[in-house]
């Protein structure tokens, strides 16, 4: 109910979202990026104030806006690129206050081996399972259980036994913080290795991280139009022409 | 699709929002075979 309650506002919400920001005229640009985180917490807050779970909704409606043609897409993607960059970094510098290297040799034992079995066992595991309908390679397969286990996930899921007061919890989450570090150490310094080894490694960009300024010298030719009175374009926003989205 | 609008008097306006107005000059950056197929006229100047 809970879950189900978060998709079905993170879509419509998301939706809404994108409607507001494309019809809603603001003066400055900057104030869009305030606009929209504005309109994610209200939607979060909505939601979970009518029992739906607020996190789903803002990841399900953050995945609607960024399929949808949005204002300024672009500077939209890169404060909030840039916003997830500093709350990851504050978070990772909350979560490293709260350990004490003291306990995390206690725990060092039993963490390597929790480790080990998580690497080489149930993440490929899970991860073949979860893939299993997808049309993967077993390499591709092996590559993502490779890269995913890391992350601060685990660290945050162990503060809530901490807070919920669960006996041995400050051992319990000093034993998932040494994990995810070892993980890191393991897996996050051998990604390029593995993919080169494995075979998945995509070498140039898309087209879409292209920067203008290097797309200039690319095989596209500039053509230029003038809006002349009482053309199609003449009235309309940029967004608004019917260009292909691409080529 | 890259595109830039160039508007008299003023610096370029990158923004999807930029109302177009007469003697607005957009400039495409577009693949020839994009170009030969007359495609961008249609979107932009039918």
């Amino acid at each position: 109910m809970e879950m189900g309650l978060g998709a079905a506002f993170g879509y419509f919400g998301g939706k809404a979202l994108a409607w507001t920001i494309n019809h809603i005229r603001l003066q400055w640009e900057g104030l869009y990026p305030v606009l929209s985180i504005a309109l994610v917490l209200l939607l979060f807050a909505v939601c979970s104030k009518l029992h739906g779970n607020g996190f789903l909704a803002v990841y399900a409606a953050g995945l609607v806006v960024s399929g949808s043609n949005v204002l300024h897409g672009r500077s939209l993607l890169v404060f909030h690129d840039g916003l997830a960059w500093l709350l990851q970094i504050t978070m990772f510098l909350t979560l490293g206050l709260q350990v004490y290297p003291s306990q995390l040799w206690a725990v060092a034992g039993a963490g390597v081996l929790v480790a080990i079995f998580l690497i080489a066992v149930a993440r490929p595991l899970s991860v073949l399972a979860a893939l299993a309908p997808f049309r993967f390679g077993v390499r591709e397969k092996l590559f993502v259980g490779w890269a995913g286990l890391r992350g601060a996930a685990p660290i945050i899921l162990a503060t809530i036994a901490v807070t919920s007061g669960v006996p041995h919890s400050q051992t319990i989450f000093h034993l998932v913080f040494f994990v995810a570090a070892l993980s890191v150490a393991v897996q996050g310094t051998t990604l390029d290795k593995m993919a080169k080894w494995l075979g998945v490694l995509q070498v140039g960009v898309t087209e879409k991280n292209v920067p203008a300024a290097t797309a200039v010298n690319s095989d596209k030719q500039p053509v230029k139009f003038t809006v002349a009175a009482g053309s199609w374009a003449d009235g309309k926003r940029v967004m608004d022409l019917r260009l292909p989205k691409a080529f | 699709m890259i595109l830039l609008v160039a508007r008299v008097g003023e610096d370029i306006i990158p923004s999807g929002g930029t109302v177009l107005q007469v003697g607005d000059e957009l400039q495409v950056l577009a693949p020839p075979e994009f170009v030969a197929a007359g495609r961008l006229v249609f979107a932009v100047a039918e």
